[in-house]
C-alpha cells in the first residue's frame, strides 16, 4: 500500500537548523532510570560504559560517565512517573569500561550475532528486528518528526558515515540490496548522496530526496537514523548507547543549540549550556511540541528517546478561558488516521461508541489539538478515552 | 542558572497551538463583510454604517450582560457576537428602527444562542432566528429605499418606500423589473433592499476570500446557489429562464446567505458529503420557498430548516451511522415522563 506524507506544520527549525552539534560540558551527575534490581549499589564505583542494569524489555542501561554510585532510589522521570534510578556522581575522569569491547568489522559476523550485540550494547527502537526475513524493505527515517527539532538533520550532515555504516549492517541483517534512507532535507540527502558515490563499495542505500516520501512495500521495516548511526558505534567501534543528541530550542531558550549529550543528564544542565532561560519562560518540555512531556522539575533526566529540551515564553501560550467548540471541522481535516475528532469529543464519556467510531486507531499526534480555533484539549481526551475503551467498558 | 523564579506549567501535549484562534476567525469574516459595509454606506448614506454598528455592539453587550449574570466566562472578545450583530443588520432595511435591531439583537444572542449553551452549541443561525422574528413587524420592517438615497440617522423618511428587485420577483413582474434595473445594477448593488444585501458584487468578492483563506469551505455555498440556479432555470415563472434565474440570484441576498449565513461553522454540518447536501436542500428549498410563501422570507426560512439537520447528517449518514440511528430511535422518549427525565439529565450534563 502507498504512503503519501504531505501538508504539516509550521517547522520553527530556524534557531537550531545551522547549529553543528556541539559536546556537553560533562555534566556532575547522571541519573539513569532502570527496572527491576540494578547490577550496581549506592557507594560502588562505576566506568564509563559499564553496565549497570536493565530497562523495560530488558534493554541493558549503560552508565555514560564514571564515578561513584551516590544513590539507587526512586526519582521522577520526563514521562513523570517515578522510576528507579541509578544516580552515578561523575569524578570527570572518563575511565573506559574494561567491557567495552574491540570494534568489529560486521562483514565477518554471523546476524545472529550482530543483533545479540546491538541488543547487548542497550539500543532501543530495535522492534523492527522482529519482521526480519520477512521485511521485503528497510527504511531509514532521517526526516525530523516534529517541528523545532533538528537533531536528526545535523547528525546526517555530521556524521553520514555512521548511518551509512548503520544502514550496511541493517541491509546485512535482513538481506536486502538496498535500505532507503527518507532525507526530508536537502543539504543532509546531497551529502549522503555524495557518500555514497565516493564510497568504493557497492552502494548500500538510496536517499529520495524529497518532502513527500512514497513508499510501497508490505512489509517495510523502519529504523530511525539515529538507530542506524547507534548501530553503526555499537559494532564497528563497540560502543554501547550512552550519549545521544539533543536539539535545545523554543522562545525560551537564550542561545538555542544542537547538543550531544550523555543519556542521564538532568535538563537544567542542557538549559544552562544553551546560556539558560529567559525570564518570561513559562513551559519546558522534554521531547518535540507534539508528543512531550512539559517538566516543572528540571532534574529530570534525558532519556535515549529524548529528541529535544524546549522552551517557550509566556506570550506563546495560546489557551482559552473558556474552551469551546465552534464545529468548524478542522479537527476532521488534519486527522492523518480520517477519525472525526468533533463526534469523538461529543461522545466521550461512552465507550462503546467511541470504539466504534475507531478511537483506538487515533495515534495521539496532537494535530486535532493544534489546529483547534476553539483550543479544545482533544487530544488529551483521547488519551484518556483510549485507556477508558481498552479497560473494556467503565460504562456509565 | 537559577530556574526557581520561573511559573512553569504543566500541561498534555501538544504543547504548540496554531495562531488562528475563534477570534481570528470571526475577525476574518468580519474583514470579508467589510466591502459590502463600504457599499452600503455609499448607497445608503451614514444610517447603514450607524445601523451595523449599533445592532453589533447591541450584540456584544447582551453576550456580556448574559455571560456576567450568569457568572460564566466572558465570550464576548471572541468577536462571533460581533458578526452576528453585522449578519442581523445586513438583512433589514436601512430605515429599520434602532430598538427593532436591538430586539433581534437580544433574541438572537440571548435566546437562540447563549441559552443553547454558547458558541458552538445553537441549533439554529441566531442572525436569521433575529431576522425571522423581526418578520412580525413587517409593516416596519418593509419601509424600503430606492438606491443612491440618504437615510437620515433619526427616523423614517416619509413615503419614499421604492419596489425592491425582491417584491418585483414576488409579483412575477420580471418585465418591471428589468425595466427599473439591468443586470449591471443587480450586480453591482445600486438596487433598493435591505443593507447588506444589494452589492452581489461584493458579497461574492467577501465571499471568495474566506474560501481562499480556508476559513469556510466551497462545498456549502457552491451547492446552495448551484442547486438554486438549476431549479429557477427549469421552473422560471414567466418565458425567460435565463433571466429569470439571474435576477433571483442577483437579488433578495441569496448570495449573503449562501456565503455568511448558511456556512455558518455551528448550525452547518462538518462531513464533506454532509455539506454539499446541507447546500443543496438550502437552494432546493428556498426555490420553493420563494414560489409559495406569502412574503420575503424564503431564504430565511430554508435555512433554518436545514439548520436543523446539520447535526443529524453528521451523526448518522458516516460509516457505523445508521447503527446509531437504530439505536437513538429506539431510546427515543414515548412518554412525557420519560421526556422530563432525560431532559433533566441532560440539563446536568451542561458543564
Amino acid at each position: 500500500m502507498p504512503f503519501i506524507f504531505s501538508g504539516g506544520l509550521p517547522e520553527q527549525k530556524a534557531a537550531s537548523y545551522n547549529k553543528p552539534i556541539e559536546k556537553l560540558p560533562p555534566p556532575p551527575v547522571a541519573v539513569l532510570p532502570v527496572a527491576g534490581r540494578p547490577a550496581v549499589r549506592a557507594g560502588d564505583y562505576v566506568t564509563a560504559g559499564q553496565r549497570i542494569g536493565e530497562a523495560r524489555h530488558n534493554i541493558p542501561v549503560h552508565t555514560p560517565v564514571s564515578g561513584r554510585v551516590a544513590a539507587v532510589e526512586q526519582r521522577r522521570r520526563c514521562t513523570g512517573e517515578a522510576s528507579l534510578c541509578v544516580v552515578v556522581e561523575n569524578d570527570r575522569k572518563n575511565a573506559l569500561c574494561p567491557a567495552v569491547r574491540a570494534p568489529l568489522n560486521p562483514e565477518s559476523l554471523p546476524p545472529e550475532e550482530t543483533v545479540t550485540l546491538l541488543r547487548e550494547a542497550g539500543l532501543t527502537g530495535l522492534d523492527p528486528l522482529g519482521v526480519r526475513g520477512k521485511a521485503q524493505a528497510v527504511l531509514i527515517d532521517g526526516c525530523e518528526s516534529e517541528p523545532y527539532l533538528t537533531c536528526r538533520r545535523r547528525l546526517l550532515l555530521e556524521r553520514p558515515g555512521a548511518v551509512l555504516g548503520g544502514a550496511r549492517i541493517l541491509a546485512r541483517l535482513f538481506g536486502v540490496d538496498r535500505v532507503h534512507i527518507a532525507c526530508g532535507d536537502r543539504d543532509a540527502a546531497g551529502l549522503l548522496q555524495q557518500k555514497i558515490r565516493q564510497d568504493k563499495a557497492p552502494a548500500v542505500a538510496d536517499v529520495p530526496y524529497t518532502r513527500r516520501a512514497g513508499y510501497s512495500h508490505d512489509s517495510c521495516a523502519v529504523f530511525g537514523a539515529a538507530d542506524a548511526a547507534a548501530m553503526y558505534d555499537a559494532v564497528c567501534l563497540g560502543k554501547p548507547l550512552t550519549h545521544r543528541v539533543v536539539t535545545v530550542s523554543g522562545s525560551g531558550v537564550v542561545e538555542p543549540k544542537n547538543l550531544l549529550c550523555p543519556v542521564g543528564t538532568p535538563i537544567r544542565f542542557l538549559l544552562d549550556a544553551c546560556g539558560g532561560v529567559q525570564p518570561k519562560t513559562f513551559k519546558i518540555l522534554t521531547g518535540g511540541p507534539m508528543t512531550g512531556h512539559a517538566q516543572t522539575d528540571l532534574d529530570v533526566p534525558i532519556e535515549k528517546n529524548t529528541p529535544a529540551v524546549l522552551a517557550f515564553c509566556k506570550d506563546e501560550e495560546r489557551t482559552a478561558a473558556h474552551p469551546a467548540c465552534i464545529r468548524c471541522g478542522r479537527c476532521r481535516v488534519v486527522c492523518p488516521e480520517k477519525l472525526e475528532p468533533f463526534l469523538l469529543l461529543q461522545y466521550a464519556e461512552q465507550p462503546d461508541i467511541l470504539k466504534d467510531m475507531g478511537i483506538l486507531r487515533c495515534t495521539e499526534c496532537g494535530m486535532c489539538s493544534y489546529v483547534c480555533p476553539g483550543r479544545l484539549n482533544l487530544t488529551q481526551s483521547f488519551q484518556t478515552g483510549k485507556q477508558r475503551v481498552k479497560k473494556g467498558g467503565g460504562k456509565t | 542558572m537559577n530556574y526557581n523564579d520561573l511559573k512553569l506549567t504543566a500541561s498534555a501535549a501538544p504543547h504548540i497551538r496554531t495562531r488562528s484562534g475563534t477570534r481570528q476567525l470571526m475577525g476574518e469574516v468580519l474583514t470579508a463583510l467589510l466591502p459590502a459595509l463600504g457599499f452600503a454606506v455609499f448607497n445608503f448614506g451614514i444610517r447603514a454604517l450607524a445601523n451595523v454598528l449599533i445592532s453589533a455592539g447591541g450584540c456584544c453587550v447582551f453576550e456580556l450582560l448574559y455571560r456576567a449574570i450568569c457568572k460564566k466566562d466572558i465570550t464576548a472578545g471572541d468577536l462571533s457576537a460581533a458578526v452576528t450583530g453585522v449578519l442581523i443588520a445586513f438583512t433589514c432595511p436601512v430605515t429599520t428602527p434602532y430598538e427593532l435591531l436591538l430586539l433581534g439583537d437580544f433574541f438572537a444572542i440571548v435566546l437562540i444562542k447563549q441559552l443553547w449553551g454558547g458558541i458552538g452549541k445553537n441549533l439554529l443561525n441566531p442572525a436569521l432566528a433575529a431576522r425571522a422574528l423581526l418578520l412580525f413587524w413587517s409593516g416596519k420592517m418593509s419601509v424600503t429605499v430606492g438606491p443612491r438615497t440618504s437615510v437620515p440617522l433619526w427616523g423614517v423618511p416619509d413615503a419614499v418606500t421604492s419596489p425592491t428587485p425582491m417584491s418585483l420577483l414576488r409579483q412575477n413582474d420580471l418585465a418591471g423589473l428589468q425595466e427599473l434595473y439591468g443586470l449591471p445594477e443587480m450586480l453591482a448593488g445600486l438596487t433598493g433592499g435591505a443593507v447588506g444585501e444589494v452589492c452581489t458584487l461584493l458579497l461574492l468578492l467577501g465571499g471568495v476570500y474566506l474560501i481562499v483563506r480556508r476559513v469556510i469551505s466551497w462545498r456549502i455555498p457552491v451547492c446552495y446557489l448551484g442547486t438554486a440556479a438549476v431549479l429557477l432555470f427549469l421552473f422560471p415563472r414567466g418565458n425567460a429562464p435565463a433571466d429569470w434565474m439571474l435576477y433571483n440570484l442577483l437579488g433578495g441576498g441569496l448570495v449573503l446567505a449562501a456565503f455568511f449565513m448558511a456556512a455558518d461553522y455551528a448550525t452547518s454540518p462538518i462531513r464533506p458529503a454532509c455539506q454539499m447536501i446541507y447546500g443543496a436542500g438550502c437552494g432546493a428549498l428556498t426555490v420553493l420557498f420563494r414560489y409559495i410563501a406569502p412574503g420575503n422570507e424564503g431564504i430565511c426560512i430554508a435555512v433554518l430548516l436545514m439548520n436543523l439537520t446539520a447535526r443529524p447528517l453528521d451523526l448518522y449518514l458516516r460509516p457505523g451511522g445508521l447503527k446509531m440511528l437504530k439505536k437513538d430511535l429506539q431510546e427515543l422518549p414515548s412518554k412525557p415522563g420519560e421526556i422530563k427525565k432525560q431532559f433533566s439529565g441532560r440539563l446536568k450534563k451542561q458543564p
